[in-house]
């Protein structure tokens, strides 16, 4: 409950950033450099006079996207490799070989080396993270393509004559979508760290661009003078990957009650 | 932590690495607070996990005959339920534990310890490619070997487990 009270009140910020965040995320107010917490400024304000408030409300937006649409890339290339995999066995040698290569790289290490390659943008934070987790949505779905495809419906789907990618579509893809649609939590949350790591790193979204990971490397360097630049952004980011476990533990307790006080939770990538 | 024990209270170092020949202590003092924030993290879920796996193990048979012989209760945990409740635990140890090789690239960017996460970053924001390249290719070849010593460990603890 609390998890999606969480999730909930993120995605609202989200939505409506630009009401709530009162100031321009890049609007300089120079005379209130390094300004601590105030009636003006909820949250402080930064080296230059950025407002925190509005830079960390405007971070939730970009990370409740790069979220989102980390999943949906994971979702859309894991779904159709482990489909493909556990359906067609010839196949699944030669996917879960390259899958098996994408494990091989701790996730973070992945992304940086992409995003060497792609550059800073937020387009190539999303893909760099979407391909770090597409072997993980493929090796669920086909752990469960192998058990759906020796059921007797697809038998009879099979002997009636139905064609491959019905069959795929409507029989064994609905069936194997709950532990992937728990796991898409678990990534979202691992996405939003991952974001905001790279960023923090400098290697994620431009500078210029307020997220999360931005926030705390810039405010890292006044941890002394002005601790709030740290601690705020810091809290939103525990406070969303919070909410998006325990989200995900409920729902895989809804879901499969078998696992039930089993916690697993995002794991650092 | 760093504004806890490093500016307020200035218990420790807040960033940098001390080399062990400077000595023990000064050395230990600057691994202690990346340390624990790159192992807190971890320790939670192998907690929850063994928490988990403790309380099936203690709900079997043989438990409840070692306490009807009159075992001591520290035998019964430590000796007979441990020892099975280990082996799910060991699973997700694994998985942490190659993670930490990946993972520490943000805490060695934070505390400035000078290790291969730091490299390859800087690599990065150079465009100095044959850095990443062979980065990357270190971490990779680190990671298998300790996910395959892992996997290694699951026989000796448990020899029902035998790879064909």
């Amino acid at each position: 409950m609390l998890g999606a009270v969480l999730v909930v009140l993120n995605v609202l910020v989200a939505m409506f950033a630009p009401a709530i965040g009162r100031w321009e995320p890049q609007r300089l107010d120079v005379q209130a450099r390094l300004a601590p917490p105030t009636a003006s400024h909820w949250m402080g304000t930064d080296d230059v006079g950025r407002d925190v408030w509005s830079r960390v409300i405007h971070g939730t937006r970009l990370s409740m996207i790069v979220g989102g649409a980390v999943v949906a890339l994971s979702f859309v290339g894991g779904i159709v490799f482990g489909l493909l995999g556990g359906y067609y066995r010839p196949l699944d040698n030669v996917l879960m070989r390259i899958m098996d290569g994408f494990m091989a790289f701790p996730g973070i290490i992945l992304a940086i080396a992409m995003m060497a390659s792609l550059g800073p943008s937020v387009v190539n934070v999303i893909v760099a993270l979407g391909i770090v987790y597409v072997p993980r949505v493929a090796r669920i779905v086909r752990g469960s393509v192998l058990v759906i495809r020796e059921t007797p419906y697809v038998e009879a789907a099979l002997a009636l004559g139905v064609p491959d990618l019905i069959v795929l579509g409507r029989h064994v893809l609905p069936n194997c979508l709950s532990p992937v649609i728990v796991q898409g939590t678990f990534i979202f949350a691992a996405a939003v760290l991952g974001e905001a790591a790279l960023s923090f790193l400098g290697v994620g979204v431009p500078p210029q661009i307020p997220s999360w990971g931005n926030v705390l490397a810039e405010g890292r360097l006044y941890l002394q003078q002005a601790p709030w630049l740290t601690l705020f952004p810091g809290a939103a980011i525990m406070g969303c990957i919070l909410g998006l476990n325990l989200f995900g533990d409920g729902l895989r307790d809804l879901l499969d009650p078998k696992m039930q006080g089993i916690a697993t939770g995002v794991r650092p990538s | 932590m760093i504004l806890v024990f490093g500016v307020w209270l200035r218990w420790l170092p807040v960033a940098g690495y001390v080399p062990l020949d400077v000595g023990l202590w000064p050395n230990a003092r600057s691994l202690l607070m990346p340390s624990v924030s790159l192992g807190l993290v971890q320790s939670a879920l192998i907690a929850s996990i063994t928490r988990s796996s403790m309380l099936d193990v203690l709900r079997e048979q043989y438990i409840l005959a070692s306490r009807a012989k009159g075992l001591a209760e520290s035998a019964v945990v430590y000796k007979h339920a441990l020892k099975n409740a280990i082996i799910p635990t060991l699973t997700v140890i694994g998985i942490p534990f190659a993670i930490l090789v990946g993972g520490a690239v943000v805490i060695e960017t934070v505390f400035n310890i000078p290790g291969l996460g730091r490299l390859i970053i800087s690599a990065v924001l150079r465009r100095d490619y044959p850095v990443i390249q062979g980065v990357v290719l270190v971490i990779a070849v680190t990671y298998t070997l300790i996910n395959l010593a892992v996997d290694l460990v699951y026989l000796t603890l448990d020899p029902r487990i035998r790879y064909q």
